[in-house]
């Protein structure tokens, strides 16, 4: 006799929704914004030049590369036709003026430096309109859980949970190049936790966090640059979920 | 499966079981071989209208970090390749003209205002699990000798550059040292260009200079 054997559950439709429900939950990215508008800037002009840079004198971080470039990308593909310098580039061809020993700290240096007529040649041949110092860095704040892993001649696998929560904290400054007078400061700080269950196969279930505060920072910016002289100071947020605690507006150095 | 089969499968996990150790080890010991690679920019600064001579001594030609110690074994940075690049890079950038001398005096015949000689006073190196930071730091310490044509030492100031590089989930320990010590190498070079008109010693021999300049111009 021939019987069809009786359909069991399916582990992928079951697994599929836990999985979807479990990205979704805890993957989430909470950023706050604050900002503070400075002199109104004029809206970058078509061929004027914007160069991020990192700031790289603290001894306690290093302003992550990947991050920078992760901005100055976002801003010149925000379709706002805004040209942005890489910061390699601009950094080598200014040599040595923008070392991390040696970048004016204020637009008072900048304006110092402008006395240089190598330095004011060069910069102005690039058409720049607009520096954006960015400082700060993503750190993981908090681990939790255990993974352990094995392998043997019969195969291998894992097993355990792992948690950790990551936190950016960025400050972007911008100066106004032509006006030598700063433009708006944006901060932003977003925080996220991961985590990896592991059954056999480890499923990492990550925050984006450096993503997440990488973009609201390169939309604000992008605002910044692009708007009228009307706003003095805005301070928002912007998050997946409700923010921790109420934002307040930076003051001015 | 079939015998051969399940022998190969067997195989196949003895080597993965081979490499994994083999790795295990590699990442576990602390000897370096490094030869440093630097890239200077041309430095943006005006040219001060002085033949400079430079002379690179034996000794600062062929330093070589060294270390053999319980944490750092087998430790050999050789960086004098990117040294002699820093300096063969920016001191054209920073003078009329450079001429390479054989010693801190000037040769019979051959015309310098001034000769800088430079020297390695220290190097020192940290490592993120040594300083609990997530940062791969470099410290170098040069002096800076600069010498009359005839010799006689006008005066010396240190220079340090400092570099760090970020411990990324994949950056080598060679590759992180690497980077800081070319951004302490570049620090060295910015340092030295925009530093050099503004140092007190340099001041002082450019003013009597113009002194002794109009002295022999009066009749």
């Amino acid at each position: 006799m021939n019987t069809t054997p009786k359909p069991g559950p399916n582990l992928v439709l079951l697994g599929a929704p836990i999985l979807l429900a479990a990205l979704l939950a805890g993957c989430g990215s909470t950023t706050v914004i604050n900002e503070y508008r400075g002199k109104p800037a004029a809206a970058i002009k078509k061929g004027e030049a914007v160069v991020v840079l990192g700031r790289r004198n603290r001894p306690d971080h290093e302003t992550e590369a990947d991050f920078i470039e992760c901005v100055g990308d976002s801003l010149s593909d925000g379709g706002k036709d805004v040209k942005v310098i890489p910061e390699k580039k601009f950094i080598n061809s200014m040599y040595p003026y923008f070392e991390a020993s040696t970048a004016p700290m204020n637009v008072k240096n900048l304006g110092t430096l402008m006395q240089n007529p190598a330095v004011a040649k060069k910069l102005r041949k690039l058409n720049l309109r607009y520096f954006v110092w960015i400082d700060g860095d993503t750190q993981t704040t908090d681990k939790k859980g255990t993974l352990s892993c094995a392998i043997g001649p019969g195969g291998g696998g894992c097993f355990g949970f792992l948690s950790w929560e990551d936190q950016s904290n960025y400050e972007a400054t911008i100066w106004d190049f032509k006006k030598l007078a700063l433009s708006g400061k944006i901060s932003a700080q977003t925080d996220g936790t991961s985590y990896v269950p592991a059954v056999i196969v480890p499923i990492p279930l990550l925050a984006r966090v450096q993503a997440h505060a990488c973009k609201s920072m390169a939309e604000r910016i992008s605002q910044l640059l692009e708007q009228s002289p009307t706003t003095a100071s805005v301070t928002s947020t912007q998050a997946d979920r409700p923010p921790p605690s109420p934002a307040s507006t930076l003051e001015l150095e | 499966m079939s015998v051969s089969g399940k022998r190969k499968h067997r195989q196949f996990h003895e080597s993965l079981l081979t490499t994994a150790v083999v790795l295990l080890l590699a990442g576990c010991s602390s000897s370096l071989n490094l030869k440093v690679k630097t890239q200077i920019p041309t430095p943006v600064v005006t040219r001060m209208p002085l033949v400079m001579g430079v002379h690179f001594s034996d000794k600062f030609r062929n330093y070589v970090y060294q270390e053999n110690s319980e944490d750092r074994q087998n430790w050999h940075l050789d960086n004098s390749a990117s040294r002699l690049a820093l300096f063969r890079q920016v001191l054209p950038s920073m003078f009329k003209e450079v001429r390479d001398v054989p010693g801190t005096k000037a040769p019979a015949g051959v015309h310098v205002d001034a000769i800088i000689s430079p020297e390695v006073e220290d190097m020192q190196l940290a490592l993120p699990k040594e300083t609990y930071s997530d940062l791969y730091e470099a410290w170098i310490k040069y002096k800076i000798q600069l010498y009359r044509p005839d010799g006689k030492l006008i005066g010396e100031w240190p220079i340090t550059g400092y570099g760090k590089a970020e411990k990324g989930f994949f950056t080598s320990r060679s590759k992180g040292l690497n980077t800081a010590i070319d951004q302490a190498m570049r620090d060295i070079g910015a340092k030295l260009s925009i530093g050099f008109p503004k140092q007190e010693v340099v001041q002082q021999w450019l003013a009597s200079r113009t002194n002794e300049y109009h002295a022999e111009a009066r009749p």
